[in-house]
């Protein structure tokens, strides 16, 4: 038993150096990283500056053209949109960029499941912090995963799950240099050949998820200590049937005092099925369409003084 | 007690029905037993071990398919103008009761055909049932099996424990590796086959294949793996099914201990094969139809035994059962094609209904177009076919070649590094929090 006992203990004594080592190797890895993800999330944290960022999920990535709105408005633009992401990610990017800079204004995109409300049962919200995990050294990062799991936060200190799946990709980041999107948007390509069935974001039942409600209030804090102009905006959806359930989120905006500008169900967007790439996105001539008409409201309404 | 507490943990009122199925059966064997010895007429008997297979079974029907039965009468009346409808049950179906609940029922059965003495000890006979590494996904073990193992007293076993933990670290590398990683191509296209063409659909229910394999098998290794360390020894449920020549051979070789279930308590009493040819068929035919209702709740789990008995006839029609040559291009054919049978049946295993599978198998045959591949990235590709790869080595090494690469055993330096490769993977690439097991909603 004992020698059982003392060649699981070696066992374990080697995955940990093992893991210790490798956590040193991709974190310079990540650091040094030659073009993809990570050299376009080191730019935007550690090195670039831009006068508006906006920020959201895939909606935000692909509708607003940063270079439109860059010779629209006459300031630089970044467009830190992620796919797949909302709230949490963007609190977190927010709180490691503002250490070096403040921008002038942020242009927040809102999704329901990525800022509201629970994206789907068996989704929880450890799936948003994926990207910021290489920054775990910021404290305002660990208090963030803390907060949306003890357990994710003490995975940090192992270099192996702290890298999990991403391992190939920095090695690749490392090796080729990749040309990196300098402006972050992505527009798409397709067009929605399709009538889509079901017109709902969301399931009307769907519930609110307390843990984004927190890091929405917490961004608009967090932006509106450091004097950074807040707007709040929501992009077109085809034919949406779930306004309603925004409006939990206009109140969220009125109660913080901050701009929102809606277009979700704009009339010249929202019905034209040859802007969009899905139900959800509009492709490329629809971008540059909304961005268009988002500029001019915005120097409308935002920009005005 | 401590494999009921962990019982508990899913949800404390499951355990309700886990204990009441234990003293049912435990009884029940007790009373068999005792009317055996007094000589009772075999007509009470029968009837007595009916009465109690099914108070036994109770839960099992009324948890998993109270709603099921109730919503196809329905259907079936109202195809035929009656309208009739009773209340369905939203409950919550308890964590692995069609494993428990056979496994519990089995042994009463093995009592009543004198295959094993009823236990006396309650205690014994609740760890039996409740044994924590096996009640939630099996396997199912028998009273022979288990029940000694139980009463002995254990003495830690070095060789024993050893080949516990590697077979809980194996277990552990096909579930979070492979299985969990393939789930994510295969949730994503299965639950949007519509929009996808027939390759990708192709691919996805070859995914399907594997992933409920090394899902299920995973499970498997590692509860066998657990017990081992603590010195119990179950059943191997699993062995290199998709290296099997014939559906009948891959019956032998998935999910033994239901397959082992199924022939001493259906196939057998029911005359098994020592009877005429059409009634060895319409017995296979049952079993494998007992078999894909013990599955779940849905005429897709029927469809995909019945399918599975119909080809297991037709092989013994045919006399295709097993492949016994060396013809190693034969036996390749062989395994190519069972595998695809299989895969075929699994698309109804998978798929929330019929119709749905029918459109899925129609797409594979009718929209042609290169598979779409973007679903994942290249990093995730790369990790899903390293996996694979391991796997097939394994596989392939523990059937054809046994005795070669002998020294991945016998060199400690070599075992060792495999051991720790192995375990680093499963940190740096495993896919944690992707679900829980498949068969524990079984």
């Amino acid at each position: 038993m004992r020698k059982y006992l003392l060649k699981i203990l070696l066992f374990f004594a080697i995955v940990v150096a093992i893991d210790f080592c490798f956590g040193c190797v991709c974190d310079y890895m990540v650091a040094h990283a030659k073009g993809g993800s990570n050299k376009q999330m080191n730019d935007l944290c550690m090195n670039d500056q831009y006068d508006i960022l906006i920020m959201g999920s895939s909606r935000a990535r692909h509708h607003y053209d940063s270079r439109i709105i860059e010779d629209s408005l006459g300031m630089t633009c970044y467009n830190a949109g992620y796919d797949g992401n909302g709230i949490i990610l963007a609190d977190g990017l927010y709180s490691i960029i503002s250490e070096r800079y403040k921008p002038k204004l942020i242009v927040y995109d809102l999704t329901l499941g990525f800022d509201y409300y629970e994206y789907s049962e068996d989704q929880h919200d450890t799936r948003y912090i994926s990207q910021i995990k290489p920054y775990y050294k910021h404290q305002q990062i660990q208090d963030i995963v803390y907060r949306i799991s003890q357990e994710e936060y003490y995975k940090l200190a192992s270099g192996l799950i702290r890298n999990n799946c991403k391992t190939i990709n920095l090695v690749k980041e490392n090796v080729i240099i990749t040309p990196t999107d300098d402006d972050g948007f992505v527009p798409l390509k397709g067009k929605m050949g399709y009538e889509p069935t079901n017109f709902e974001e969301l399931a009307a039942n769907t519930m609110v998820d307390s843990t984004k409600l927190f890091f929405l209030e917490d961004f608009i804090q967090r932006v509106k200590s450091d004097s950074v102009q807040l707007v709040f905006a929501i992009s077109p959806r085809y034919k949406s049937s779930s306004k309603k359930m925004y409006l939990e989120l206009e109140k969220v905006c009125a109660k913080n005092n901050v701009t929102l500008l809606d277009f979700y169900n704009d009339s010249d967007l929202s019905s034209d099925k040859s802007l969009y790439e899905d139900i959800a996105h509009l492709n490329e001539e629809g971008a540059a369409e909304f961005t268009s008409k988002f500029c001019v409201a915005l120097k409308e309404h935002v920009l005005k003084n | 007690m401590a494999s009921f507490l962990l019982y508990m943990n899913w949800k404390p009122a499951f355990a309700i029905v886990l204990l009441g199925v234990t003293l049912i059966t435990y009884w029940g064997g007790r009373i068999l037993e005792l009317r055996d010895e007094s000589g009772e007429i075999s007509v009470k008997r029968k009837r007595l071990v009916w009465l109690f297979s099914l108070l036994g079974l109770l839960p099992l029907l009324v948890f998993k398919y109270y709603n099921f039965i109730n919503d196809s009468l329905t259907e079936g009346l109202a195809a035929i103008g009656l309208k009739f409808s009773m209340p369905g049950l939203n409950w919550a179906v308890p964590v692995g009761i069609s494993f428990f609940t056979f496994q519990a029922v089995g042994y009463m059965l093995d009592v009543y055909h004198g295959r094993v003495k009823a236990e006396k000890n309650l205690l014994d006979y609740v760890l039996f049932i409740s044994f924590f590494p096996q009640v939630t996904s099996g396997p199912i073990s028998t009273a022979e099996d288990l029940m000694p193992q139980i009463k002995e007293t254990h003495i830690f076993d070095y060789e024993q424990g050893k080949q516990g933990l590697k077979q809980l670290l194996w277990g552990m590398f096909i579930k979070l590796v492979i299985a969990d990683r393939l789930g994510l191509f295969v949730d994503t296209v299965y639950a949007n086959y519509i929009h996808y063409n027939g390759s990708t659909c192709f691919l996805a229910s070859v995914f399907y294949t594997l992933q409920i394999y090394c899902d299920f098998a995973g499970y498997s290794l590692m509860a066998i793996g657990i017990a081992r360390t603590l010195g119990f020894n179950l059943i191997d449920n699993f062995r290199r099914p998709y290296l099997a020549t014939s559906i009948t051979d891959f019956w032998k070789r998935w999910h033994i201990s239901l397959t082992r279930w199924l022939t001493r308590q259906v196939y057998i009493p029911m005359g098994g094969s020592r009877c005429s040819k059409p009634r060895t068929y319409w017995n296979i035919f049952v079993t494998f139809l007992v078999s894909g209702i013990w599955h779940g709740a849905n005429w897709t789990f029927i469809v995909w035994g019945c399918m599975h008995g119909i080809i297991q006839i037709i092989e013994k029609a045919l006399g295709w059962q097993k492949y016994e040559g060396h013809n190693w291009a034969v036996k390749a054919v062989r395994i190519c094609i069972t595998f695809l049978l299989v895969n075929f049946a699994w698309v109804f295993f998978r798929m929330p209904n019929i119709s749905d599978a029918f459109a899925m198998i129609g797409k594979v045959f009718t929209d042609y177009g290169m598979p779409k591949l973007t679903l994942f990235e290249g990093s995730e590709w790369l990790m899903l076919m390293m996996g694979l790869v391991l796997l097939m080595f394994k596989d392939i090494k523990d059937e054809f070649l046994s005795n070669k690469f002998l020294f991945l055993n016998r060199v400690s330096i070599v075992r060792w590094a495999v051991y720790i490769i192995l375990f680093c993977l499963i940190l740096n690439f495993g896919v944690f929090g992707g679900g829980s097991f498949i068969y524990v909603s079984f």
